[in-house]
């Protein structure tokens, strides 16, 4: 035996241990290979696909990539820590550090050659379908399989490079432990878990503050506040889990009549411990989760608010507004009606006219309508707020967000008008030739006379969305705007589509991130079960010499192995519902609809395979357990 | 000639309470010789074994093994040395589960590189004595406690030790294993030389050395030799245990 063999037969004799982590990296290569594999492909290359999807396809695999690094260095020094007293016996027969090292990098290099091989055949496997699917969402034709050598290469050398580091990583941060440390291995006894009651206070303090102000801050302040709620959340967070939970368990245990009472007094002594142990596990696990729900649940919010968006900026499926004195006026206009009807669209046409007002206000020029005129035309647009007025109010349009109107009141030909405005309300057009619209009562505007006019026609299309290709030569045809600024000319259905396809690009791109980002949390789960089964199968034998039933066993088992799965869920889910909150008041400034549904949809799924991940993972462990006491 | 030199050798465990193991130890071993350490529980025999074997560190006094003293070497020194010099033999027998028996007994040889030829001869030649040549395929699940204890005796002497360090090796064993392992022992310290310092409770284990060294909260008591008769020994080394005032417990039941 070669000391190379010897690494190789520490891998290969040592597949259960290894699963997990093969397959963890196995995962990895392939999510990072597929990505790579549609970044690459000639039909994106070629720009078949939006440029922006490819660029987000991009960020994403950076995004993983990195995530990839993080993780497989955990689940490494989770499995050196577990090896301790193999490496004790090795320091024995003398080998070296440096040998020790060596071993270390070779068998990660052995784990990581093997599963960047059967992580790409999987990709290649699972291409297909991918591309299947990103087509769906991307609502372009599936794209057609290729020979992916550049993804090949790219992905090979990347996990290389990344796996190379991981085991010099590992190396360099190994905790220097003397040779008896290491001999005596998980049997040294574990000194009891404490925690300071400063830190619980400041965990419980940060926490408080942050979901204070993440609920309590306004639209406007939400991106102003997002880092240092952030930051203080995830202090708050690993306190939480260092400090807090571990002070409410002592807490806990000081009531006897709880603590002593039948078998609480094993889960709760174990649980401290578990919780100190885990208490790093726990903070990733939720800060994680969090982030995934947060993004899964914002895209999706995305993806599902694209057609309201859009109807409310583009109120009209097409819309020409025209100076009087533009002499394209009909020529356009009758251009569009034909070819509607040539395609065979049924269409209404309807117009606004508006006064321009001869003098500046606050710098800027104004632009009238009549009261009724806008409440018909606004009546038959697919979306548009109405508008109400008193005798002598004037209802001023907010041009962006944050925008106020200064002057309490303004002269419009012989009156002088209360400014009334509403930041909410999106004005229906913008003028050619004055900067704000603004609408006056009737008789106001009646009286308004010799004035610059302009007139916006809108055409309500009932089947819009397939009118892409129409609007497109039109736009060619028209222009949308005249060369002189005579008239603009804007269509809904193309801008519709390339947001819709940019908003799924990030979805999916979203989904499978949130998924990798699933499968690393259940993984880490995996892992910490996997290390404490020996433990627990010691542990429980000794208990029920003592005497426990069955279903004692099963009941702190399960305990047990629930806290682990759903204590980091609960507090992210938690951690969501706040964030969202506050998302949902910028949101709303953003013109997007509610983010409720959408998150609630992927909560509750994540809920659920959760769930199921539990109980799968808790009757295997119950098996394990059982069979050792037997 | 002195083999293991141990000159006022003394351990303080610091902490909240600072608890004195060892006391000023003093003893040789020359080469050849087979001495056991005996004494009750929470003497200080394994801790002397451990600053002996490098696992620990003593607060003062020395360790020379062959003139040399192991605890001022550098790390990568150190390792060197104890491949080389010493050889290990644990109570719970330490061998690497993921390998086969003969795979752990040439694993010193593996870490020093040794060629694949080199390892077979060894390993061939070690198995044959201690009686394990048809069990080096096996996993160390599958064969019994005293295999396993012989594999892992093997293994600490397949690279010709200085000096053989065992640690309780027949406190995980049955009577008869016992004996088997006991047996191994004195035939390789006979045919071989092979200097061997044990620590055991067991007095049977111990009638089987050539000298036993009594300590006693963590000081040196006293020492027997043995005669002719290794029953002879046996007796006397229960009469000094229970001289010691150890417990009853710490006397093995009387195996012979």
């Amino acid at each position: 035996m070669t000391f190379r063999q010897f690494a190789f037969n520490n891998v290969t004799r040592n597949k259960r241990t290894y699963a997990a982590f093969f397959l963890s990296s196995v995962f990895s290569v392939m999510i990072f290979f597929v990505y790579a594999m549609f970044i690459f492909h000639p039909g994106i290359v070629d720009e078949e696909i939006n440029a922006s999807v490819a660029t987000g396809m991009m960020v994403a695999e950076y995004v993983i990539f990195l995530f990839a690094f993080f993780f497989l260095l955990y689940c490494v020094g989770a499995f050196l820590k577990k090896r301790e007293k193999e490496f004790g016996i090795l320091f024995m027969h003398g080998m070296t550090p440096l040998q020790r090292n060596l071993l270390i990098f070779m068998e990660n290099m052995l784990i990581g050659v093997v599963s960047i091989l059967f992580g790409i055949i999987l990709g290649m496997v699972l291409g297909k379908l991918f591309f299947q699917f990103a087509g769906f969402l991307l609502d372009v034709q599936a794209l057609p399989f290729y020979w992916p050598w550049k993804a090949i290469v790219l992905t090979a050398v990347a996990f290389l490079v990344l796996f190379a580091a991981i085991s010099i990583f590992t190396v360099l941060f190994l905790r220097k432990r003397s040779l008896l440390e290491l001999l005596q291995g998980s049997q040294r006894p574990k000194t009891e878990p404490k925690a300071s009651i400063t830190l619980s206070v400041l965990s419980a303090g940060l926490l408080g503050v942050s979901y204070l102000l993440a609920l309590l801050a306004d639209g406007m302040y939400v991106p102003l506040l997002l880092l240092p709620v952030t930051a203080m959340t995830i202090g708050g967070t690993y306190l939480l889990f260092t400090q807090l939970s571990v002070f409410l368990i002592g807490t806990m245990k000081k009531r006897r009549s709880f603590f002593w009472k039948k078998t609480n007094l094993l889960t709760l002594s174990d649980m401290g411990y578990r919780m100190k142990d885990n208490a790093r596990m726990f903070f990733l696990v939720c800060i994680v989760s969090t982030v995934a729900f947060c993004a899964v649940g914002t895209l999706a919010a995305l993806a599902g608010s694209i057609q309201e968006t859009v109807v409310r900026t583009n109120p009209f499926a097409f819309e020409y507004q025209t100076k009087r004195d533009n002499p394209d006026e009909q020529k356009h206009l009758s251009m569009l009606e034909s070819e509607l009807q040539k395609a065979g669209f049924s269409y209404e046409k309807h117009s606004l006219h508006m006064r321009v007002l001869p003098k500046k206000v606050n710098g800027e020029h104004i632009g009238v309508v009549r009261l009724t005129d806008y409440n018909t035309f606004a009546d038959e647009a697919d979306s548009a707020d109405k508008i109400s007025l008193g005798e002598r109010e004037i209802f001023l349009f907010v041009r962006w967000v944050g925008d106020s109107v200064d002057s309490p009141t303004i002269q419009v030909g012989d009156s002088s008008l209360t400014v009334k405005t509403d930041p909410s309300v999106v004005p229906l057009t913008r003028g050619l030739s004055f900067e704000r619209l603004a609408v006056v009562p009737d008789a106001v505007y009646d009286s308004l006379q010799g004035l610059e006019e302009e007139t916006l026609f809108g055409y309500n299309v009932p089947n819009w969305k397939e009118t892409k290709a129409i609007s497109i030569s039109l736009e060619e045809e028209i222009g949308r705007l005249g060369e002189e600024e005579q008239y603009y000319f804007t269509t809904r259905a193309p801008a519709y589509h390339s947001l819709k396809q940019m908003a799924n690009t990030a979805l999916f791109i979203g989904l499978f991130v949130g998924v990798l980002f699933f499968v690393a949390a259940a993984s880490f789960l995996y892992f910490r079960l996997y290390t404490d089964l020996e433990n627990d199968k010691r542990r429980y034998s000794a208990i029920s010499k003592i005497g426990m039933t069955e279903g004692e066993l099963t009941r702190i088992v399960t305990i047990q192995i629930a806290m682990l799965f759903f204590v980091p869920i609960l507090v992210a889910i938690a951690h969501s519902i706040v964030a969202f909150v506050s998302l949902q008041s910028l949101l709303k400034l953003m013109l997007i609809a509610s983010v409720v549904k959408p998150t609630a949809i992927v909560l509750i799924s994540f809920v659920v395979v959760q769930t199921i991940y539990f109980w799968i993972i808790r009757n295997r462990y119950l098996f394990h357990i059982k069979r050792a006491l037997s | 000639m002195e083999m293991l030199q141990v000159k006022s050798l003394s351990k303080i465990y610091g902490g909240k309470v600072t608890y004195r193991a060892l006391t000023d130890i003093e003893f040789s071993i020359s080469k050849g010789e087979f001495v056991g350490i005996m004494g009750p529980s929470g003497s200080g025999k394994t801790t002397l074994l451990n600053m002996i074997s490098t696992i620990d560190s003593p607060t003062s006094g020395e360790v020379l093994l062959n003139g040399t003293n192991p605890h001022l070497l550098k790390k990568a020194k150190l390792a060197l040395f104890r491949r080389r010099e010493l050889g290990f033999v644990f109570q719970d027998f330490n061998l690497l589960d993921t390998l086969t028996l003969g795979e752990n007994i040439v694993l010193p040889l593996t870490l020093d590189g040794e060629s694949v030829h080199v390892m077979e001869d060894k390993l061939h030649a070690v198995a044959t004595k201690l009686g394990i040549q048809d069990i080096l395929e096996k996993f160390t699940y599958e064969v019994s406690g005293g295999q396993r204890q012989r594999a892992a005796i093997a293994r600490a002497i397949i690279h010709s030790p200085s000096l053989l360090l065992a640690d309780e090796p027949t406190g995980n064993l049955d009577s008869k294993s016992s004996r088997k392992v006991m047996e191994t022992l004195e035939a390789i310290n006979k045919a071989d030389q092979v200097t061997t310092m044990m620590v055991t409770h067991d007095a049977m284990a111990a009638s089987y050395c050539h000298r036993v060294i009594f300590i006693k909260d963590g000081q040196f008591h006293n020492e027997l030799y043995r005669g002719e008769s290794r029953q002879a020994f046996f007796q006397k080394i229960i009469d000094a245990l229970s001289f010691l005032g150890g417990n009853t417990y710490d006397l093995s039941t009387i195996r012979v």
